[in-house]
C-alpha cells in the first residue's frame, strides 16, 4: 500500500515523537517538575503519549457514575472539576508514574462510558493485556471546541450564581 | 483524559501531533463503534483511523481493531488472530460472526468527503488535505483519488472480516464488485470463507468465480469451507488459481473440496518454506494420495500443524503417514479425527504397528470413532 500522507508537510511520526508539544507538556505553563516535586495526589507527566490509562483506572471511574452516562458527562462532572486545581490532565491526577501508551483508543464524547469500558475490558482480554498496559484516550479537536465553549461559560455561571 | 483540558492546543497541528506520538509507542489502535457508528461519521475520528492505517503501512505489526457492544458484552473485528483463536481462522470467524452486519454495512458506506465536520472549515481543510497528502495551508482539496482510496481501505477492513456473511446475503453485481474492490485496496493478510451451510445454495458459481479471481495476492492465511456446498466442485479450479497466485502462504485450511494429490503437490512446492499450518479436512484424500501428499508435506520445513481429519484414509494410509512422520526432524501437531481407519475391525492390532502416531485417550471402543493424535 502506498503512503498518501506527506509527512514532511506536517510532522513525521518520528519527528513528532521526538519534539514535545509545549502547551501540553507542562502544568499550565508552570514548567517541568521533578518527580520529587510532584503533587501529593497524582504524578506530573510531561509527555502526552505517556498519559495512558489502565483498565482498572477506567473501571474505578465507572463505579463513580450511573450506568447510562456518556463520556461527555465524565468530562463535565469528573475530569473538569478534578483537574481544575492543578490545571493538568486527568491522568496526572490519578497516576503515580508515567503510563506509557500500549493501545490508542478512538471514541467519541457522545458514546456511553460504560460501553467504552465494556469494549476495552473485552479487548484487554482478547489481546492478553496486563495490568501495566495503558490505553491512550484523548479528546479530539472538534470536541475541544465544545469544551472551549463549556470552559468559557464557567466564569459567567459563577458570576450569575 | 491524556490531554490537559485547561491548556488547550492553540493550533490544530498540536492536537494532530498528539495522536501520532501516542501511536508511535502503541501496539495498535482500537476503535469503539456504537450502534449509530458515530465515530465513522466524524471527520476527526476518520483522521485518527486514517493515521492508524498509515501507521500500519509503516509497521505491519501495528494492529487496528474495531469493537462494539452487544447488550452487556463486547465483540470485535480484530486485526489478525487473538490468543483465544488458538491460531485458527475458523475460531476467529466464529467469534466475529457476532459482530453486527448492520455496522459492517454502515462502515462500508463511509465517505470521508461527506463526513461530519461540525461546520468547522479549518478542521475540514486540515483533515482532508492531510488525507490527500497536500499542504494543510492551501485551499481545501474538495476531491482527490486518495479520499476514495481511504474509503475503500476502510471498507476493505470490514469486508475482509465478513466476506462470507456478505456473500450469504446474495449481493447484486454492483455490491459484490464494490466489496471485492475494497478488499483489493485493503490487501488483507488473511481470508476466511465459510460457505458450508446448505442454506447458502443461493451463492452462484459465477459469484464465487469473481470472488476467487479478485482476492488479493497479499493473503497469507486462508480458510475455505465448502462442506456440503453445491458449488464446491465447480469452483475448485478458481480456488487453486487463487492459491497459486499467493506470494506467501503461511496457513491453509480447506474443508469439503475434493482434492487430488497432484494439485496439492503443485501448490505446496511453491510454499515449502513458509507453510506452518495445513488442513485438508473432508477432502476425499484416499490411501493412494497419501504417499505423494506426505512426500510434499515433508518438504515443508516450517510445518507445525497438519490436519487430515474426515478423509477416507484406511489402515494402509495411516501406516504410510506414520512412516513418513519418522522422517520429520521436529514435532508437529497432527489431527486425524474421524478417519476411516478407526472403523476397521483390526484397528487394535494395526495400531501396534504405528511408531510415531500414538492414539491416546480412548477408554472404550466407542471412542475409536475419534482419534485425536498429537505428536
Amino acid at each position: 500500500m502506498s503512503s498518501s500522507l506527506n509527512v514532511n508537510d506536517y510532522s513525521s511520526l518520528d519527528d513528532v515523537a521526538m519534539n514535545g508539544i509545549p502547551c501540553l507538556s507542562t502544568f499550565n505553563g508552570v514548567g517541568n517538575r521533578s518527580p520529587d516535586d510532584r503533587p501529593s495526589l497524582g504524578f506530573k507527566i510531561d509527555r502526552v503519549e505517556m498519559r495512558g490509562i489502565t483498565l482498572q483506572q477506567l473501571e474505578d471511574l465507572l463505579t463513580e457514575v450511573e450506568d447510562n452516562v456518556t463520556f461527555q458527562h465524565i468530562m463535565e462532572n469528573i475530569i473538569i472539576p478534578r483537574t481544575k486545581e492543578k490545571q493538568c490532565s486527568y491522568i496526572e491526577t490519578i497516576a503515580t508514574r508515567e503510563q506509557k501508551t500500549t493501545w490508542c483508543v478512538v471514541f467519541s464524547l457522545d458514546q456511553s462510558f460504560k460501553d467504552i469500558v465494556t469494549v476495552l475490558k473485552q479487548h484487554s482480554k482478547d489481546r492478553q493485556l496486563k495490568s501495566n498496559d495503558y490505553y491512550w484516550m484523548h479528546v479530539r479537536v472538534d470536541d475541544y471546541i465544545f469544551f472551549s465553549l463549556f470552559l468559557s461559560v464557567i466564569p459567567l455561571i459563577k458570576y450569575l450564581f | 483524559m491524556a490531554d490537559n483540558p485547561w491548556s488547550l492546543p492553540g493550533d490544530i497541528n498540536d492536537n494532530f501531533s498528539a495522536f501520532p506520538r501516542a501511536m508511535k509507542l502503541a501496539k495498535g489502535t482500537i476503535c469503539v463503534i456504537d450502534n449509530n457508528c458515530t465515530i465513522l461519521k466524524h471527520l476527526w475520528s476518520l483522521m485518527d483511523i486514517y493515521l492508524a492505517v498509515q501507521r500500519k503501512k509503516e509497521d505491519s505489526a501495528y494492529k487496528l481493531d474495531f469493537y462494539t457492544t452487544l447488550n452487556e458484552f463486547a465483540v470485535g473485528l480484530t486485526d489478525g488472530l487473538i490468543y483465544n483463536d488458538f491460531n485458527s481462522l475458523v475460531k476467529k470467524s466464529a467469534r466475529e460472526e457476532k459482530f453486527p452486519l448492520q455496522i459492517i454495512k454502515e462502515a462500508f458506506k463511509v465517505d470521508v468527503k461527506t463526513a461530519n465536520y461540525d461546520k468547522d472549515e479549518d478542521i475540514k481543510r486540515f483533515v482532508m488535505n492531510a488525507i490527500a497528502g497536500k499542504l494543510r495551508n492551501i485551499k481545501l482539496i474538495e476531491d482527490d483519488v486518495k479520499y476514495d482510496d481511504f474509503n475503500k481501505i476502510l471498507g476493505g477492513i470490514f469486508v475482509s472480516s465478513s466476506l462470507d456473511r456478505l456473500l450469504r446475503e446474495t449481493p447484486n453485481g454492483v455490491e459484490l464488485q464494490n466489496y471485492l474492490q475494497a478488499l483489493k485496496s485493503y490487501a488483507p493478510t488473511s481470508i476466511s470463507l465459510d460457505l458450508s451451510n446448505r442454506t447458502h445454495h443461493l451463492i452462484s458459481k459465477e459469484c464465487m468465480i469473481d470472488v476467487f479471481e479478485s482476492l488479493p495476492s497479499s493473503i497469507q492465511r486462508v480458510h475455505i469451507n465448502l462442506t456440503k456446498s453445491s458449488i464446491s466442485n465447480f469452483v475448485k479450479n478458481q480456488l487453486f488459481n487463487f492459491l497459486n497466485k499467493l506470494k506467501q502462504l503461511n496457513a491453509l485450511r480447506i474443508y469439503g473440496v475434493d482434492l487430488e494429490a497432484t494439485e496439492v503437490k503443485k501448490l505446496l512446492e511453491k510454499h515449502h518454506k513458509s507453510i506452518t499450518s495445513l488442513a485438508f479436512v473432508d477432502c476425499s484424500i484416499k490411501d493412494n494420495d497419501i504417499e505423494t501428499l506426505m512426500a510434499e508435506i515433508q518438504q515443508c520445513q516450517s510445518l507445525e500443524e497438519l490436519d487430515l481429519s474426515e478423509n477416507p484414509i484406511l489402515a494402509e494410509g495411516l501406516l504410510q503417514i506414520d512412516k513418513k512422520l519418522e522422517n520429520f526432524k521436529r514435532t508437529i501437531k497432527l489431527r486425524l479425527f474421524k478417519i476411516h481407519a478407526v472403523q476397521l475391525t483390526n484397528f487394535e492390532a494395526m495400531k501396534n504397528s504405528l511408531k510415531k502416531i500414538m492414539p491416546y485417550h480412548f477408554s472404550s471402543v466407542s471412542d475409536l470413532r475419534y482419534l485425536p493424535l498429537i505428536l
